[in-house]
């Protein structure tokens, strides 16, 4: 692996970390495991992207700007090979990571309607695109909630804000793959899906992602086993840590 | 071997279960939320318990012992629910049943219109290990719409029986009877089919198996639950294996989580995905699938924005006609046989005195406890519970959520607390427990408070309409939308002063409309009536005796007194209302019953017979109500409800009195 590599993987592990709200130094060795290189993490910590203190290691502001665009754009990289290309992340993905080129990942943010989780139910840290909500002219993945009425659409993927949520739309068979249509708007939405009735408010239809005029073309279906690459670690989860 | 007959089981109820189980087997009746389940169980059973086409008719487990060519069953109903992947309170008593009270053979009901949601759950039970039967619902109307499902096939892949169940003509009764006695027979379904996940997953699994002590039932079920995140059951494990395990348990846990790829629920969601596609792939013919579906339209227009209202108005006075002229026609004709001839011939049997005033008198037995039971009151009831079945068994009543949902939201309702709001309606008691499955305390309080407060149950909105009736139908819309203007003022407030706890959730399933059967509605309004009779007409009688015993020793008196300035002056109401509101407590639709007949003997004016209705609705919620709310939420909680109802069912009715003066309403 190149230095260049390395370093990234060192700064995904502390950003796991800052998500746990883990600071210790052993555990982040423990984590790199053989990949842990005491040379690597001088040239980090010289750069100020790190702070070590008495057995602690953190991310500095700089390295948190940094190691946050990092992360971005390896879910949405993740994200992106996921429902576009329906493929294995075994390589794409981390090939993609190193595009760090703020635009860009905004436009494949905008693209897939800025997604909130990576394909794991990982969050993808915001970017200023996010918050202006940008659109593109053919964003192909929208909320459910900008389909017409009586239109059908693919699901792209589910945001969960709540496992319950996220479990009684799984129950219900709102998920990747599906095909649900839009039934009414007002005074509530009402879709079908899997030949149920399922009435939810605008707040959940914004949840629900679909592939944008996937009535028509058939294409683009996200399918397949996916599987990623060795070493990354999905870390933090959210029914154990803390 | 099956793991469940283990004897080391410690979990609660199991020793017992194991001492009875010479004498009687369990089979146990699951499945999603209004798949038929209750239905089924009333086939099976032979008794009755109550059914309705939406979620959440049934929310308590029931047992029946009965008999099937020799052998002892014990039948038990379940609520509904989607998998064994629990998040709410609600859910965990069938799960705890299903793991702890040694079910001896399963019956999963499916609603062919929803296969693919329930083969979900398919999966979840075929893991349990315990024989499985499924009774397969609504296949005619599947077959209607032109999809084919094959039964045999579904049977073959699953290795399962597979039942075709009609209840509307008695399909598939015996065969599910005599697939319980082969099941339990064979005490093992070896034959059936177990869903794999994929090496990766099942070596995760395997490891936290081995976590698990050997002896408790179910090991690899609840290791799949623990790796998929289930958020209840390790407080299950830490109570049943004290806490040391649990913690060295949740390490483990934690770090076989952290080498998986990624999060094991969403990898196990879609491997089950996959499984369930390919059986319904196998099993469903949709070559034929017709587009139009006519009930599907009904349902469109009953929750539409436009449409929806004029249809809920259409409904609402159908049922105002129904209860207060076809009633009316029905009551006239009872009284004219019965009850005049019967008045005339004790009159001529006992002069006046203590005998012909104990019968015939104010407060006579028979005037008071049997002619207002069944002369006045039954016919009401009679018709309103037909009109009520009607509603249930098409599945209209859910749809009201969609309507309501954005008024409702203001005061701090949504989703299932909007259905709980709506069976209030039906049996406030029963809608009070439904609240179980809210997961917003909030949003919990709101409700059951909203469902005590201004919300008449059906048996005293019955016989209120007809009260209002004798006033007109102006007097219907005052005295309702008072009540309406009261409980949405209340949430609101409740909803402004209480503090947040949570997005609620609107996330409901929507039942197909369907054409109601005579018969089901039939056999329906005729159990709620024998239930009435069976429970409120001793309550008539008894209260009868009562208020003779207190009027005649000078007690009501004393109350009627004291009560004076509140009743009189300040409601404006008649003293005799008195003994309206002690009946209250007792049951609703008994008060209302008594109230009707001071309506027919022309004690109430215009003004009066409205404010009577709004305060007696409002005023104490019935003592099964009230012990169902300090079951849900305390019984500081429930006592401070009531008393904050019944004061503001004085202030607020006392104020109505006012205004309407003031207005010289009916003047």
């Amino acid at each position: 692996m190149e230095k260049r590599t390395f370093k990234e993987e060192y700064l995904e592990v502390l950003w796991y970390m800052k998500e746990d709200g883990n600071t210790s130094l052993s555990y982040f060795k423990e984590e790199l495991g053989e990949n842990f290189k005491a040379e690597v993490l001088e040239e980090i910590a010289a750069e100020g992207i790190v702070q070590l203190e008495d057995g602690r290691i953190s991310l500095t502001e700089k390295g948190n700007d940094y190691t946050r665009q990092l992360i971005r754009s390896h879910r949405l990289a993740e994200r992106l090979v996921h429902d576009v290309l329906g493929v294995e992340f075994e390589k794409g993905a981390c090939e993609f990571e190193h595009i760090l080129n703020p635009d860009l990942v905004d436009s494949i943010c905008t693209l897939l309607g800025h997604p909130r989780e990576c394909p794991h139910g990982m969050p993808i840290p915001e970017g200023e695109c996010c918050r202006q909500r940008a659109q593109m002219v053919e964003s192909s993945v929208i909320p459910l909630d900008h389909l017409q009425v009586g239109e059908s659409a693919r699901v792209a993927y589910v945001y969960g804000p709540s496992d319950q949520q996220l479990h009684k739309l799984d129950n219900l068979l709102v998920r990747p793959g599906n095909m649900v249509k839009l039934h009414q708007r007002q005074p509530s939405f009402v879709i079908e899906c899997e030949d149920g009735m399922i009435a939810i408010d605008e707040r959940v239809a914004a949840d629900i992602h679909v592939w944008a005029g996937s009535e028509r073309s058939r294409l683009l279906r996200p399918h397949g086993r996916r599987r990623i690459r060795r070493g990354f670690r999905h870390g933090s989860n959210n029914h154990n840590s803390r | 071997m099956k793991e469940n007959n283990s004897p080391k089981v410690k979990a609660r109820g199991g020793e017992k279960s194991i001492q009875v189980a010479q004498r009687f087997l369990r089979a146990a009746i699951v499945g999603l939320p209004n798949t038929g389940k209750s239905q089924l169980f009333n086939d099976i059973t032979g008794g009755y318990t109550l059914v309705a086409n939406y979620p959440l008719t049934t929310v308590e487990i029931n047992r029946k012992r009965v008999s099937i060519r020799g052998q002892e069953f014990e039948i038990i109903d379940t609520p509904g629910m989607h998998s064994l992947y629990i998040h709410s309170e609600e859910e965990i008593a069938v799960r705890e049943l299903l793991f702890t009270d040694k079910i001896d053979v399963l019956i999963q009901c499916i609603d062919a219109n929803r296969l693919k949601q329930s083969l979900l759950f398919t999966l979840d039970l075929l893991e349990l290990n315990i024989p499985l039967i499924i009774a397969l619902n609504a296949v005619d109307e599947t077959e209607q719409q032109g999809m084919e499902i094959n039964s045999h096939k579904l049977a073959e892949t699953l290795g399962v029986k597979v039942i075709e169940h009609i209840a509307q003509i008695n399909k598939g009764n015996e065969e599910v009877k005599a697939a319980l006695l082969r099941a339990t027979a064979a005490r093992t379904s070896a034959a059936a089919w177990r869903p794999g996940y994929g090496s990766e997953l099942e070596r995760r699994l395997s490891e936290i198996e081995a976590l698990l002590p050997q002896d408790i039932p179910f090991r690899r079920k609840k290791a799949l639950l623990l790796l998929d995140g289930d958020p209840l059951l390790p407080r299950w494990l830490e109570k049943t294996l004290g806490d040391g395990y649990y913690t060295k348990l949740a390490e483990r846990l934690r770090h076989i989580k952290k080498e998986s790829l990624g999060r094991p629920s969403r990898e196990l969601a879609k491997q089950r995905t996959a499984i369930v596609n390919r059986v319904v792939t196998e099993v469903t013919d949709r070559t034929h699938r017709k587009h139009t579906r006519f009930a599907q339209d009904i349902a469109r227009l009953c929750r539409h924005p436009i449409f929806g209202i004029p249809i809920l108005i259409a409904i609402i006075l159908t049922t105002y006609l129904l209860v207060v002229e076809v009633a009316g026609l029905i009551e006239g004709l009872l009284s004219g046989v019965l009850v005049d001839p019967l008045i005339g011939w004790i009159n001529s049997l006992v002069g006046p005195g203590f005998w012909n005033d104990l019968l015939i008198g104010p407060y006579g037995l028979l005037t008071l406890g049997l002619f207002n039971a069944f002369v006045t009151v039954l016919p009401i009831l009679s018709v309103f519970f037909l009109m009520m079945g009607v509603l249930e068994d098409s599945g209209y009543l859910p749809n009201l959520m969609v309507l309501s949902h954005k008024v409702l939201r203001k005061i701090g309702l949504s989703g299932n607390s909007i259905m709980s709001l709506i069976l209030g309606f039906g049996c406030k008691t029963m809608a009070t427990l439904t609240t179980k499955g809210i997961s917003s305390r909030k949003e919990r309080l709101i409700a059951i408070y909203l469902i005590a407060f201004a919300i008449p149950c059906s048996a005293q909105l019955a016989i209120d309409m007809a009260v209002l009736g004798r006033a007109g139908f102006k007097a219907f819309l005052i005295a309702y939308g008072t009540l309406a203007i009261i409980e949405l003022a209340a949430g609101l407030i409740l909803n402004k002063t209480m503090k947040e706890d949570g997005q609620s959730l609107f996330l409901q399933e929507l039942p197909p409309i369907r054409l109601p059967s005579p018969r089901a509605i039939l056999k329906k309004t005729a159990y709620r009536i024998y239930w009435f009779l069976k429970e409120a007409v001793p309550i008539f009688l008894i209260a009868a005796v009562a208020l003779f015993v207190v009027d005649k020793i000078g007690l009501l008196d004393l109350l009627k007194r004291g009560l004076k300035p509140v009743v009189v002056t300040w409601l404006g109401l008649p003293l005799d209302i008195v003994e309206v509101l002690i009946l209250s407590l007792a049951r609703h639709e008994a008060a209302a019953g008594l109230l009707l007949g001071m309506v027919d003997r022309g004690a109430l004016t215009y003004i009066q017979t409205i404010t009577a209705v709004v305060i007696t609705t409002m005023f104490v919620p019935c003592f099964a109500n009230i012990v169902a709310m300090c079951r849900e939420v305390g019984v500081k909680t429930g006592l401070i409800i009531t008393a904050a109802i019944n004061g503001s069912s004085f202030i607020l009715a006392g104020i109505l009195n006012w205004i309407l003066i003031f207005l010289r309403v009916g003047a």
